[in-house]
């Protein structure tokens, strides 16, 4: 079967303001030890000897200022033999267990950011769990200001007392914040992991609300700030931020009268529209900054927004003009010697030829995708190019290089703590287990995926996966398992707001009832009034004439339901 | 699983820091034979006599500040005792959702860990009990979906089934919500069938094990969030009284002091309170006695010469008498040693490991706190009022007893109070990002 094209990622679009590969970047560790004072540096080398010699201790660090923080993360991260992980707190993000229960390692240090902003209901469940806390093996380290150690100690009292210490990484050191905020400024910007995503945007965040506060800020450094911070927002897929952080931009490029930082801020636009799949608007945008680009002779600008609208085109099926586009994007990327972005741009003339049915040279370009994202080091765009070749694989139903493929992209997607991709790789493994009839595997593939897809509150796609799953136990058969998950689709797509899809799963739990052996339909019945939905059936009408074993509704093949990961 | 604490006394201070965990409560045979320190004032061999001479199952609630070591007290009663008597321990933050509990999941996990004991100790019971509990089950399971576990037969023992039904049940207990609502309703019109299971499950295991009487330890409840903690008392309390075998409740200390607190006392044995160990009396004079149980608490986890006398004498004075803040106070004053580069805990590292901790309080205490804290240092007593509960609640006051109940400031926090004017008045403003 041919699969279609996934979604291109929002992650693989080199950003306009990158820095050069090249650029002369201080070395990483002269510029931790530039960071920081000394009596900083005491107390890190403290919270390393007491997490190296102690197991799943939980420390706090103070910090006042996001650039002291992210200096002594730094430090940490350099210094400290251990896998390191993040996770940043939010109002809708306040339990950390499940992440830090994901984790392969026997042993990590796990960095927890802004818990200030998921107060005050962060408190009283890190209360609650600190049991559990102290099961994992890891060290946990919870940055936190003046005001959130306060409203921990006195709200998550059990938890707070449940330290092994409170070390300090404020400093007076003006030089500190200078040298973090030029660091952040100028440093490439690319996918790591999830974690190091989300601490990089409370980072940005953290650095505009410190600038704007100035009597007289400056400007063009807030453009360039939420610039990056829409691009962060982006690769996190949370699209309201992105697109305040580029409106602010706009802003703030107008305000300061600078062309170079109002294109980027145009780009990002151009991005978050195309993103909400507002083709036309984003045309709009990435036409704007195009201009401002070549104007100003930014050829890597000009280069990422022809890459940008080869999406767009890509995305309507305009498989031609979104090949011209992706061609003038690698000319310029090879004129520029810029492979990191030839590399995305080669991704993506692959996936045009997966569109126009052209699986041969769809592989010929994800090869060389490939190549190049391994060769650069680039783990999680080199997980896309695995993802679309296993796609490839199982178009010509080679399910074992397809399994192959899909789970190296999952290794690294879940390492990477990148739970939405990694919930796409999770679907098309169930697909391969399901094509080779191990029913068992196919459900536990699934199943990892609707935990995921529930977690993130993906409903239109939790529903879908739901809907595999039913499709599974009626092959089996297993009535009373499918109307189980007929039960838990119509729930999800009811929260999803689709009643296009809720009507779908009440026609498929009309034609199984019909399936089902007469005895067993009260049961199946009752299940469904369980869960509190209507009745769907007229215990009069006779059975549908199409009754069919297969239940799905129509846009839920596995094919929709793929990645739009996935580069 | 938690990792076991090394059973050898650090002989390093990177061994200490590995050694003093503030986490780790005592719970193993091997951890208690090699840390426990016994304390005169110990409710729990009263509670052990108690129990050996009284046959008629009784409540206890057990109670102490955050950290005083009601679990490793409780672990030393189950050894004490655990020759005569099946002890059911668990905790609820274990089997439980401690953010949503209620009277029938805490009846239902203890019904569930009793199949479980039983299961565990290959208890044969009769197949009359066993059809009863059996009956019980399956009308909840019903409700339920559990799965189905490959070659498990029904036999006529408290086997397999049930204890796959067990472990099943309480992890959706635990993890969903649904479950538990649907459990709960089930349950709660059901709820003198689920006593009536604890009690043939009760008597199953007393039978079956020669007659030894059956205890429950219930731990945690104290760690669920006040108003949780209070419903379950206050209005369950004929529930939870109800099943006929001993049950030990760990209740929240605070909820002592609270004014309805006396309804709830009437009806449970106690409370047992586990008292702060004191390095000094009301008169401020030494405590002897204390301070030597402070002293080896540190000394039985760390080799001679380690720590030097006068460090652990400090120590053992700072200590505000609860376990878990001295281990604290003895690993940070570690870590300070060792980022010194010394090879032993002198007097200066526990000084700058006192300065830590009593930062953390800084932070904690308002300007109003403060002063209220002066007070209670010169009066030694505290008003039954919130604002007092919580200076009790974040460890700045601590309760004594010798003879009387009397209450003092935390000496780590004391220094805090020569400066009280300077504190900071209570605000709200985020200062991180």
């Amino acid at each position: 079967m041919e699969m279609p094209p996934d979604t291109p990622p929002t992650t693989d679009t080199p950003a306009p303001d990158a820095a050069a590969p090249d650029a002369a970047a201080p070395a990483p560790d002269a510029a931790t030890e530039a960071g920081l004072d000394p009596a900083v540096r005491d107390e890190l080398d403290m919270v390393r000897l007491l997490i190296e010699h102690t197991r799943g201790v939980i420390v706090f660090v103070r910090y006042r200022r996001v650039a002291e923080r992210e200096a002594a993360v730094r430090y940490l991260r350099q210094r400290l033999r251990l896998p390191f992980h993040e996770f940043t707190f939010a109002k809708d993000r306040l339990d950390p267990l499940p992440r830090l229960r994901s984790f392969d390692a026997e042993r990590a240090c796990v960095h927890l950011y802004d818990v200030e902003a998921a107060l005050p209901r962060v408190a009283g469940v890190l209360n609650l769990k600190r049991g559990a806390f102290a099961e994992v093996p890891h060290a946990l380290i919870v940055w936190v200001g003046d005001h959130g150690l306060r409203e921990l100690a006195r709200h998550a009292p059990d938890f707070f007392a449940w330290r092994s210490g409170v070390f300090d990484a404020r400093t007076d050191a003006p030089e500190v914040t200078r040298h973090m905020t030029q660091t952040a400024a100028t440093e490439d910007l690319r996918y790591t992991t999830h974690g190091d995503l989300e601490r990089r945007a409370s980072f940005y965040a953290g650095l505009i609300e410190e600038h704007a506060a100035h009597d007289d800020p400056d400007a063009a450094f807030l453009a360039r700030m939420n610039c990056r911070l829409a691009e962060v927002s982006l690769m996190l897929r949370r699209l309201d931020d992105a697109e305040r952080a580029a409106e602010a931009a706009l802003a703030w490029a107008n305000e300061a009268d600078r062309e170079a930082e109002r294109a980027h801020a145009l780009f990002y636009l151009g991005r978050i529209a195309d993103e909400r799949r507002g083709f036309a608007e984003a045309e709009r945008w990435y036409r704007q900054a195009l201009e401002i680009y070549e104007q100003q002779d930014n050829m890597r600008g000009a280069a990422a927004t022809y890459h940008q609208l080869g999406m767009v085109a890509e995305e309507r099926r305009a498989f031609d003009n979104a090949e011209q586009r992706y061609r003038r994007a690698l000319e310029i990327a090879m004129r520029q010697g810029d492979e990191q972005s030839a590399a995305s741009t080669y991704y993506h003339l692959g996936c045009v030829a997966q569109g126009r049915q052209n699986p041969a040279e769809a592989e010929r370009w994800f090869e060389e995708a490939r190549r190049l994202f391994e060769q650069q080091g680039n783990d999680q765009y080199a997980a896309n190019a695995y993802h679309s070749l296993g796609t490839i694989a199982e178009g010509r139903r080679d399910l074992e290089e397809a399994e192959r493929w899909y789970r190296r992209a999952l290794k690294i997607r879940d390492q990477q703590g990148d739970e939405h991709n990694a919930a796409n790789s999770y679907h098309h493994l169930g697909h391969v287990a399901e094509e080779r009839l191990a029913f068992e595997e196919a459900i536990r593939w699934y199943c990892r995926e609707l935990e995921i897809r529930e977690r993130l509150g993906d409903n239109r796609r939790a529903a879908i996966t739901c809907h595999e799953l039913a499709r599974i136990e009626l092959l089996r058969p297993n009535y009373a398992g499918a109307v189980e998950w007929l039960t838990r689709c119509a729930q999800a797509f009811a929260r999803a707001s689709e009643p296009a899809g809720v009507n779908r799963t009440e026609a498929n739990v009309r034609r199984l009832l019909h399936l089902a052996p007469a005895a067993e339909r009260p049961r199946l019945k009752q299940r469904w009034r369980a869960a509190g939905l209507p009745p769907v059936w007229d215990d009069d009408a006779p059975a549908p004439p199409d009754a069919t074993p297969d239940p799905a509704p129509d846009d839920a093949a596995p094919d929709d339901a793929a990645p739009d990961d996935a580069a | 699983m938690e990792t076991p604490l090394p059973l050898t006394k650090a002989t390093t201070l990177k061994e200490a820091l590995r050694q003093l965990d503030p986490e780790r409560a005592l719970s193993t045979p091997d951890e208690l034979d090699a840390f426990f320190v016994r304390r005169d004032d110990s409710p729990v061999e009263d509670l052990m006599y108690l129990l050996d001479s009284t046959p008629q199952p009784q409540k206890f609630l057990f109670t102490g500040h955050r950290g005083s070591g009601k679990s490793t007290e409780l672990a030393h009663l189950a050894r004490l005792i655990g020759d005569r008597v099946t002890v059911v321990r668990y905790s609820v933050k274990r089997v439980l959702n401690l953010f949503d509990l209620s009277y029938v999941d805490v009846l239902l996990s203890l019904a569930l860990q009793l199949m479980q004991e039983a299961t565990r100790r290959e208890v044969e019971v009769s197949p009359s009990i066993l059809g009863r509990v059996q009956d019980f089950t399956r009308d909840i399971t019903k409700e339920v979906e559990i799965g189905r576990q490959d070659g498990v037969e029904v036999g006529a023992e408290v086997g397999a089934e049930l204890n796959f039904v067990a472990g099943k049940l309480s992890t959706k207990l635990r993890m969903e919500d649904v479950t538990r609502e649907v459990v709960r309703e089930t349950v709660q019109r059901r709820i003198s069938d689920l006593l009536e299971s604890i009690d043939v499950l009760g008597q199953g295991l007393r039978e079956a094990l020669g007659g030894r009487p059956v205890l429950a330890i219930i731990e945690d409840i104290d760690k669920a969030d006040l108003d949780t903690a209070k419903r379950l008392f206050y209005e369950h309390t004929a529930s939870l009284i109800e099943p006929p075998l001993t049950i030990i409740y760990t209740f929240p200390t605070p909820l002592r002091y609270d004014n309805t607190f006396i309804q709830v006392r009437s009806n449970f044995s106690g409370p047992l309170v586990l008292p702060n160990l004191k390095a000094r009396r009301r008169s401020g004079e030494d405590d002897g006695r204390g301070l030597r149980i402070i002293r080896k608490i540190l000394t039985c986890r760390l080799e001679d010469g380690l720590m030097d006398d006068d460090a652990l004498d400090r120590m053992a004075r700072l200590s505000s008498g609860i376990p878990r803040e001295l281990i604290r106070l003895g690993r940070q004053a570690a870590l300070e040693a060792l980022k010194r580069g010394r090879e032993t805990i002198d007097r200066d590292a526990v000084e700058h490991a006192a300065v830590r901790l009593r930062n953390d309080h800084d932070v904690l205490l308002d300007r109003d706190q403060r002063t209220r804290l002066r007070t209670i240092h010169e009066e030694k007593s505290i008003n039954n009022d919130e604002a007092h509960r919580d200076l009790l609640h974040n460890l700045s006051v601590l309760e004594y007893r010798n003879g009387s109940v009397w209450y003092d400031v935390n000496p780590l926090v004391l220094p805090l109070l020569d400066d009280a004017d300077d504190a900071p008045a209570e605000d709200h403003d985020g200062d991180a990002a």
